[in-house]
């Protein structure tokens, strides 16, 4: 009993853990890479060649529906690093994709896109769509997150690529302790 | 024998009170962030939390909610964000203290992760909803307030803290059966969801809204603007002094939270005159705090200090009867362990007062239709000292709102003048360059942060003909001043807060439209004193002798 005694008491101090249901960092890597290979994968990219007709994509911002606080430089990160992932592919040469960010975003992307092409119209949007369901009870949380990437030709609206990812996490106990 | 079981009763107590000791030693109150937190001074109150919030011990949370409402209120989001997406991570771990429970049971309640009662946790998450709507983003607002409308649970209206009591005593399960669990009540978080979902194009606002309706029929009008969203300002407001927790009863075991202010008014705004509202508070957090449904912990305080006492009581009888018999050393031992967990129970029956100093005692939410600049006039009705005036002040539009955060105490808290005072003493990076001015650092009375504008406003005022921007940013680093522009650019605040208006060496402009941009911009500083000779000697050129010390 005095063992046991002592062993709560030692619990004390020391620092607690985050355990949510939120979409961490190695899910950002698992989803932009995962989307950058279906991207690059994709029939119609792959039928594009150095000589076709230049497409400009933007790089739009992901919506946030889910119930996690995504703050805004965070959301950029989930197509900035997936563009990234592409480019160190050099699917853009090679297809003959020119990558660009809306105006408000310039002072923030400056170095990050080549200058000379950073204010060029676009032709294609590149956005993402986070959804989550979440449920909780007295045993515990659990969010599934369903996150939608598309591509579409700003000329007749038509969508190019498609593509989502999903995961699904639970964690035990009561929300309120 | 007799000797030997003496020894053995002051060495098992001795330990016994050195067990029971003190678990964690830094669940003191910090006075001097409460201090400063209700004289306005928002800058202070950080200071004298941020190496606490730093901390990664069981006040972690507590700490950073702390810092991040300081922030809030201060008008700096590269602090408040941080400490405010902390605190989510935090409350939004399930079972946070679940390896701890035993621990608290038997030894102090202390050695539990504060996480605070289910109404601290709910208000948690509107500010950190109330941070975001403060920057436009409206799909974090929808989020941080989605997770404020989690159940309740409902022991039922008759229940007291004595009667639970009872109930678990008979029924170990009790706590944890007996309760139905029940739809919040928490209107102020439907009414944020609503505006979240609303403003960020998601699914659910008029849902969100006929709930708010079904808990409180007197927000009516609230609901009625917000369904229309016909409005380009929405104002947030805290006011006064929130619930204080208190321990009482035997062996100080039970807490309670008790009202510290009771004068709420309606809000009463007014812009370029034209009065607006009276509007009713849509949050009490002083009926909220005694709310059983929003109060989880009392019980298993009540339940320590009863077996506490049982232990001691029973362990004693046992000593006794073993030390008279001739074979009563087991006895004896069974006896001494029995009073050492009594005593144990005891030691940490003393409750948990720690608690969210922070919070108001009632919130307003406000939305208007101003459609031009002018005058806004914020109080509340029958506390004069709580008025606060922003001159020139700028609506959003209609989908985009101007969201203002305002920390106004109340009747037992100073007023100070910048509070209504409509005359700006500094330029800065909001308000540009006054006109025929220069850098407060030279004399002048602008901290905006250089760049092309700025300089070339002070040139056609007649000063810096020479310089160039890096020659002005070159300035400010032989100062060892860190230019900043708040969240604009948070990389280049490094560990900077305090602004040079305050003695600081931050060079930013804090958010405007919050308490800490009024104080600092309204309130005459003292004059700046150079570090480096560049200033020193060039002063003398704008008509400004710097003494040495």
């Amino acid at each position: 009993m005095f063992a046991l005694l002592l062993a709560s008491a030692c619990v004390g101090c020391s620092a607690p853990a985050v355990r949510t249901t939120f979409l961490d960092s190695v899910d950002l890597v698992n989803m932009t890479d995962r989307m950058a290979q279906s991207f690059a994968g994709d029939p119609v990219i792959g039928r594009r060649t150095e000589a076709s007709e230049t497409w400009v994509i933007s790089i739009d911002r992901v919506v946030n529906h889910t119930n996690q606080i995504i703050p805004d430089r965070e959301k950029w990160l989930y197509i900035t690093r997936m563009r990234a992932q592409l480019a160190g592919s050099n699917i853009a040469r090679r297809r003959n994709i020119v990558w660009v960010v809306p105006p408000e975003r310039w002072p923030a992307a400056a170095g990050e896109l080549e200058s000379r092409h950073r204010r060029l119209p676009p032709t294609h949007l590149l956005a993402a769509e986070f959804q989550t369901l979440t449920r909780t009870s007295a045993a515990g949380r659990s969010d599934t997150y369903v996150c939608a990437f598309q591509l579409t030709d700003i000329g007749d609206g038509r969508l190019v690529w498609e593509d989502l990812w999903e995961v699904k996490y639970a964690v035990r106990g009561v929300t309120w302790n | 024998m007799m000797r030997g079981i003496g020894r053995a009763c002051v060495t098992v107590l001795t330990g016994v009170s050195l067990t029971a000791g003190p678990g964690c030693s830094s669940h003191q109150r910090n006075y001097t962030a409460v201090h400063s937190y209700y004289s306005y001074d928002f800058t202070a109150a950080r200071e004298a939390l941020r190496e606490d919030a730093g901390r990664n011990d069981t006040n972690v949370l507590l700490n950073n909610m702390r810092l991040g409402m300081a922030a809030l209120a201060d008008g700096d989001t590269l602090e408040a964000e941080q400490a405010l997406g902390r605190s989510f991570d935090l409350l939004s771990t399930a079972g946070l203290n679940d390896d701890r429970t035993t621990a608290a049971i038997l030894v102090d309640e202390g050695v539990l992760i504060w996480k605070g009662e289910p109404f601290e946790q709910a208000l948690s998450y509107y500010w950190v909803a109330a941070f975001y709507a403060t920057l436009g983003d409206w799909e974090n607002v929808r989020a941080a307030s989605a997770n404020a409308l989690f159940r309740l649970t409902d022991f039922g209206s008759q229940q007291t803290a004595r009667t639970l009591t009872r109930n678990a005593a008979a029924d170990p399960a009790y706590l944890e059966t007996g309760y139905t669990a029940v739809d919040t009540d928490f209107a102020l978080g439907f009414l944020m969801e609503a505006i979240g979902a609303s403003l960020s194009g998601a699914a659910g606002a008029d849902e969100q809204l006929d709930a708010a309706m079904q808990i409180d029929r007197e927000l009516a009008p609230i609901v009625s603007v917000l369904r229309s969203g016909d409005y380009d300002t929405l104002l947030l407001v805290d006011y006064g002094k929130g619930p204080t927790k208190m321990a009482y009863g035997p062996d100080n075991a039970l807490v309670r939270f008790v009202p510290q202010e009771r004068h709420h008014g309606h809000l009463v705004v007014s812009h370029d005159g034209v009065q607006h509202g009276p509007f009713r508070r849509v949050c009490n957090v002083n009926r909220m705090s005694v709310d059983m449904r929003w109060n989880n912990l009392e019980n298993i305080r009540v339940a320590k200090s009863a077996i506490g006492n049982v232990l001691l009581t029973g362990g004693a009888v046992t000593v006794a009867a073993g030390a008279s018999s001739d074979n009563g050393g087991a006895a004896v031992v069974a006896g001494l362990a029995m009073m050492m967990a009594g005593a144990l129970f005891k030691a940490g029956a003393a409750a948990d007062t720690r608690y969210l100093e922070f919070a108001p005692q009632s919130i307003y939410i406000v939305p208007l239709r101003l459609n031009d600049t002018g005058e806004l006039r914020v109080g509340v009705d029958g506390d004069p000292g709580s008025t606060i005036v922003f001159p020139g002040f700028r609506p959003g539009r209609r989908g985009a709102p101007q969201a203002v955060y305002l920390r106004m105490h109340g009747l037992d808290s100073a007023d100070p003048p910048w509070l209504e005072s409509t005359w700006a003493l500094y330029g800065n990076d909001d308000t540009g360059v006054l006109d025929n001015d220069w850098p407060w650092i030279l004399g002048g009375s602008d901290v905006s942060t250089p760049d092309q504008e700025t300089v070339e406003a002070y040139k056609l005022g007649g000063y810096l003909a020479d310089f160039t921007i890096d020659d002005l940013s070159d300035l400010y680093l032989a100062e060892g001043i860190v230019i900043g522009a708040g969240a604009i650019h948070p990389r280049t605040r490094q560990r900077a807060w305090r602004h040079i208006l305050d003695g600081g060496r931050a060079l930013y402009t804090p958010q405007p439209w919050s308490m800490g941009y009024k104080r600092l911009m309204y309130s005459p500083h003292h004059q700046y004193r150079p570090r480096s000779g560049r200033v020193r000697n060039l002063s003398p050129r704008y008509g400004i002798e710097y003494v040495q010390r």
